[in-house]
């Protein structure tokens, strides 16, 4: 390598935005030396990083900072009440909607639900994570389920499982970021359909979020 | 003995006493420590639920603070203690996302500034290329034909995208939970840059990242002038001896593994 590309790359490192992880840490006090340095030059000259810190920070000193009134105290007994009612409601009305509502639209409900806990739980991918299943989703009444495992190529296939033989057949489009490709749901055994999809560590290292799952 | 709960020695005092609590709590105590977990979180509820206030005026505080409450429950009944993350970076998409899911004017309003922030996004990435350098806010406003407020309100309602986890061992969580890609490259000259001497590091801040010339290192660190070029070109020697070793080493292993 050229010391004149190396040294473009330091200077480089000033442009580079801060990863979520080093965000935190810098926020916690948690970055060695030269990370905290690096973090420094580049927050000078960045408004996006420079406001999600101000954010980050605004979280830390709330906690920090926090005063709970008793109008807070009954704020939450009454939420707490609420939604334990409601969620035994949830759990009667999910037994009744089994049994009423179309399969194509329950299944649509759980893929809506299947993509926000991706969302929320899908962790990044590392190399050492090669051969581990990274995600694991099921819906409250257990009718689908999925999962994500990493390959020995790197490469992440995604699965798709579900008790509901009457899914036999339907085809799915998934994306995620510039990938497209359908799939169809099979009868693996007599009491299981499943689909799976491998997504090349190309397109998986880019923003997970950016997924969607639909009938086709 | 006490009971020690895994993961909970990122915490403060406070913190892992409650979650012990509620990790070891039968069924009637487990309602109580979970209220008591509500309370010491709801401050994070309101920062979010004032933030979304702010950019929907129209939106009804209490409505707000409530979804903000129930994202937080959420959290606390979907957070794995023993995993070593910090709470607050858990809950945070979690809060997030209950207050602009529960309503179809919420999830527009998110949709809308999701559209904004990748609209900066990419132009502060061609005005970055363009420019060697950021972009101001200013500049990015006048390119993207957005206001100032625009750009920040966008960048308020998105929030950090952490994961449920931070990678590595100082690991952390996401929103459309995923860490923002870092080229291997520049995490590998990060690793490097960190193996070097106080005073190497030193030497590369000021004249990579403060553009301060020879001279003003060697009057800020009390050395020659000569010094400070041998001690920058020593580094610079260090880490690309490194960094060639990792990086052909690297390109070994994708040779093995047939890409």
């Amino acid at each position: 390598m050229k010391t004149d590309d190396l040294e473009n790359e330091l200077r480089d490192l000033k442009s580079t935005h801060l990863t979520e992880s080093e965000m935190a840490a810098y926020c916690d006090q948690e970055l060695d030396q030269i990370g905290r340095a690096r973090a420094e030059a580049h927050l000078k000259q960045c408004f996006i990083c420079e406001r999600q810190l101000e954010l980050l920070r605004e979280e830390t000193a709330a906690l920090t900072n926090r005063l709970i009134t008793s109008d807070d105290v009954a704020f939450v007994e009454r939420l707490m009440d609420q939604t334990g009612r409601a969620q035994k409601a949830s759990a009667r009305r999910s037994a009744e909607i089994a049994h009423e509502v179309p399969m194509r639209e329950r299944l649509a409900e759980y893929l809506r639900q299947m993509i926000t806990d991706w969302q929320i739980q899908f962790k990044p991918v590392r190399r050492s994570d090669q051969g581990e299943e990274v995600w694991r989703w099921q819906s409250e009444d257990g009718h689908l389920r999925a999962r994500a495992t990493v390959e020995k190529n790197a490469d992440l296939t995604v699965y798709f499982s579900s008790n509901e033989m009457q899914l036999e057949g339907t085809r799915l489009h998934f994306r995620l970021g510039s990938m497209n490709q359908e799939l169809t749901l099979r009868r693996i055994s007599e009491s299981e359909v499943a689909a799976q999809v491998a997504v090349p560590r190309r397109y998986h290292q880019g923003n997970m979020a950016d997924i969607s799952i639909q009938i086709v | 003995m006490g009971i020690i709960v895994a993961g909970v020695g990122r915490m403060t005092e406070d913190e892992r006493s409650l979650w012990e609590s509620y990790c070891v709590a039968d069924e009637t105590a487990r309602e109580t420590a979970r209220e008591n977990l509500i309370l010491f979180y709801l401050p994070l509820a309101i920062v979010w639920a004032k933030r979304v206030s702010r950019i929907a005026g129209w939106a009804n505080w209490e409505d707000l603070k409530q979804d903000g409450v129930i994202g937080l429950m959420n959290a606390i009944r979907r957070f794995d203690v023993s995993k070593g993350v910090k709470f607050k970076y858990f809950a945070s998409p979690h809060i997030r996302g209950a207050i602009f899911d529960s309503s179809e004017f919420t999830r527009d309003l998110a949709r809308r500034q999701e559209e904004i922030y990748r609209k900066i996004r990419r132009a502060e990435g061609v005005l970055t290329k363009a420019l060697q350098r950021n972009p101001t806010i200013e500049e990015v406003a006048e390119r993207t034909e957005l206001t100032i407020e625009q750009i920040q309100n966008a960048i308020d309602a998105m929030g950090l995208a952490f994961a449920g986890e931070l990678p590595d061992a100082e690991v952390a969580p996401a929103r459309g939970v995923v860490e923002t890609p870092r080229p291997e490259r520049a995490i590998m000259l990060l690793e490097a840059l960190s193996q070097l001497n106080a005073r190497e590091q030193e030497t590369i801040r000021r004249y990579y990242w403060e553009d301060q010339p020879h001279e003003e290192i060697a009057k800020r660190l009390a050395l020659t002038v000569s010094n400070v070029i041998k001690i920058r070109q020593r580094a610079i020697g260090k880490l690309r001896k490194r960094l060639d070793v990792k990086w052909e080493g690297r390109h070994d292993e994708d040779r093995r593994s047939g890409e």
